[in-house]
């Protein structure tokens, strides 16, 4: 065996929900063991009951509990792990803990520290991307404040332009300017509204990008030197900066862009010599050019499209790596087949300005579909706390094309019932059914664009009542024929309250 | 036998014309249907309507006695027979705010006798990990504010008054 590969036993798992039991899965088929952590209230839900031993963390914050860090590494050291896998948010890219977790000997499933340190700097990570010959989106963000100045760099930027302020947000003192002959007037208006909402005229300058698209490369690279791409993963459908619905492969790219992407994401993984899986996010517009925006240092919540359509298992080639092996996998061998679709389930009411939802869950209903998985950190009887995320579910289809996968994914969310919570899954159907949708015209502003339509109420018609009403009657139990009166009613209403 | 039944907060009517373990027969809406109970499971059913098979979910509610949860064709319901004295749920009248989730107050903007209009922010709650801005919901002067900056609230409590101007 090759000297620098580290056989894991033991895994710790830095995290919660859905993305633990993830990767216990994966860590069962391995022979690996696993520790989880849960907190006080968390004792019921299924991550801290389906490891091999499960640590109960005291505290009531965070700070105290998922994130800390030298308690973590201290649990992991006590229980005898060789590695920890912090899963994605919490202390997934963290570079100190990613350090501490090295230099306590342990090993970290995920980046080298310096790697995530770099990607994780917003200008850090472009500068390096440009560094690599990957495009940016060009803008202005200088001193000089001059109508000359500005004027000239709009027009090196090429139009569309758009205008921002740079102490702005909320859409105050932006403009888009079309032609270079608006320039002007557009500035001057921006100015005006900057300076009245931020008390600052400066601007700032930047591409606009038309019908925006959410397009990110899954990557995985050894130590090795191997570097490889896992294809994209569409994730335009987003609320409030939040991805809903995600798909693979993406209607926007051709084979052209596609590997023009993909070598883009080769070159920045190569470039900065990069450890296991991550994801390359980029912007990409109307005519197929695209921009980098960000890297994201670890396993991406919406990783299971890419392992429907591509058979891989990403966790398992996490650990692989981790363990100093090279990756068994050749680019040629990984192929997209198929279409996956992952629809994020969140405890929310859309008809009431999509408040979070609380309470416990009476019944989870599983799919009974064939190439359905649905990865939750629930079952029935759990309660859903205020304390974390809402996202109760991934609901994740693979059809043999699009538009199977578009049919499988209502049709299984009509199975994924969390009674007694209130849910976004009707919201997701309206996505799925919206004809825009099926017609692939999935740009970043979906939501907004569509609004009125996603939001609309159910109608149902009498016989769908009257559905509702007899499966209702026939589950009261204690219910006997109709000549026993209206006591028997009364038995009826009083059942629960015993 | 005329029975009262709440659907999603609305009140609607039926005539139960008979019923057994397996089968239930009943007028709604100047229409008579029957239905078969088929197939029985911990949480679903299968019933038959004039030949046709439909499956439904449903769950008791162990929080709120009496009200049932149903979903048929992927469409949630919640059932219930209308009861005397239960507390409907509170909804914001006109200057009291209630929370609309339990959660922490991260932000008070205003204070006790500032002049408010209707939509002006006045605390943000946070609930898993999202915020949610109560909003003043008339124009007015803000009488009492019931909790502070980092306390934690329950669904339905009270958090604002303001009095209305005239």
């Amino acid at each position: 065996m090759d000297e620098q590969v580290k056989k894991i036993k033991k895994i710790l798992i830095a995290n919660r929900g859905e993305i633990a039991l993830r990767i216990i899965g994966t860590c069962r088929e391995l022979g690996i063991k696993t520790i989880t952590l849960y907190a006080p209230e968390e004792k019921k839900l299924p991550h801290a009951l389906y490891s091999d031993e499960a640590i109960l963390l005291e505290g009531q914050t965070l700070s105290e509990t998922y994130l800390n860090q030298d308690l973590l590494i201290s649990i992991a050291k006590e229980k005898g792990a060789d590695a920890i896998h912090p899963g994605y948010g919490f202390l997934s890219e963290n570079d100190g803990f990613a350090k501490k977790v090295e230099d306590s000997g342990l090993i970290f499933i995920g980046p080298t520290p310096d790697v995530i340190l770099l990607m994780g700097d917003k200008i850090q990570s472009k500068l390096t991307a440009q560094k690599y010959n990957l495009p940016i989106i060009p803008g202005y963000h200088g001193q000089d404040q001059s109508l000359e100045c500005l004027k000239q760099q709009a027009d090196q930027i090429g139009y569309p332009v758009l205008i921002k302020a740079s102490k702005g947000g909320g859409g105050k003192g932006m403009r888009v300017v079309y032609k270079a002959n608006e320039f002007q007037d557009s500035l001057d208006a921006a100015k005006r509204e900057a300076k009245n909402a931020f008390g600052d005229d400066s601007v700032l300058l930047e591409k606009f990008i038309e019908d925006p698209r959410h397009i990110e490369f899954q990557v995985l690279s050894d130590t090795h030197g191997k570097h490889l791409h896992l294809y994209e993963r569409e994730c335009s459908i987003q609320r409030r900066h939040q991805k809903i619905v995600e798909e693979t492969p993406s209607v926007a790219l051709d084979n052209s862009v596609r590997e023009k992407m993909a070598q883009a994401s080769i070159s920045l993984t190569s470039g900065i010599n990069y450890r296991g899986a991550g994801t390359i996010e980029y912007i990409l517009d109307k005519n197929g050019e695209f921009f980098f925006l960000e890297m994201n240092t670890r396993l991406q919540v919406e990783h299971p499209i890419t392992e429907m359509v591509t058979g891989v298992d990403l966790v398992k080639e996490q650990i692989a790596i981790a363990e100093g092996r090279a990756l068994g996998l050749e680019q040629e061998q990984i192929k997209q087949r198929g279409h996956s679709i992952e629809v994020r389930i969140y405890a929310e009411d859309p008809q009431n300005d999509f408040l979070p939802s609380v309470g416990k869950i009476e019944f989870l209903g599983e799919s009974s579909l064939k190439n359905v998985r649905m990865d939750t950190g629930y079952v029935s009887g759990n309660v859903v706390s205020i304390n974390y995320d809402p996202m109760l579910a991934k609901l994740i289809v693979w059809g043999s094309d699009r538009n199977s996968a578009i049919e499988k994914c209502k049709l299984a969310l009509n199975e994924v019932l969390f009674l007694g919570l209130k849910t976004n899954r009707s919201y997701l159907k309206k996505i799925l059914e919206h004809q825009s949708f099926v017609d692939g015209e999935t740009f970043t502003h979906f939501v907004q664009t569509h609004k009125e339509q996603l939001l609309t109420e159910k109608a149902s018609s009498d016989e769908e009542l009257a559905h509702v009403i007899a499966a209702y009657l026939l589950n009261r139990k204690g219910t006997k024929s109709e000549q026993s009166s209206s006591t028997v009613w009364d038995q009826i209403s009083g059942f629960r309250n015993i | 036998m005329k029975k009262k039944l709440v659907i999603d907060g609305l009140e609607y009517e039926i005539e139960l014309h008979s019923q057994d373990a397996d089968s239930v027969k009943f007028s709604f809406n100047d229409k008579v249907y029957w239905f078969d109970k088929k197939g029985e499971e911990l949480n679903h059913n299968i019933l038959d309507h004039e030949g046709i098979h439909t499956q439904i979910f449903h769950a008791s509610s162990s929080q709120i006695p009496g009200l049932v949860y149903l979903c048929h064709n992927g469409n949630s319901y919640e059932l219930e027979v209308p009861t005397k004295g239960r507390v409907k749920k509170k909804s914001d009248e006109q200057g009291h705010m209630l929370s609309p989730m339990p959660g922490k107050i991260i932000k008070v903007f205003k204070e006790v006798g500032d002049q408010v209009e209707k939509g002006e922010p006045i605390l943000v709650l946070e609930a898993m990990k999202m915020e949610h801005t109560i909003k003043a919901n008339c124009n007015g002067q803000i009488e009492k504010i019931y909790f502070e900056e980092g306390q934690l609230v329950d669904g339905q409590v009270e958090l604002v008054d303001i009095k209305e101007n005239n």
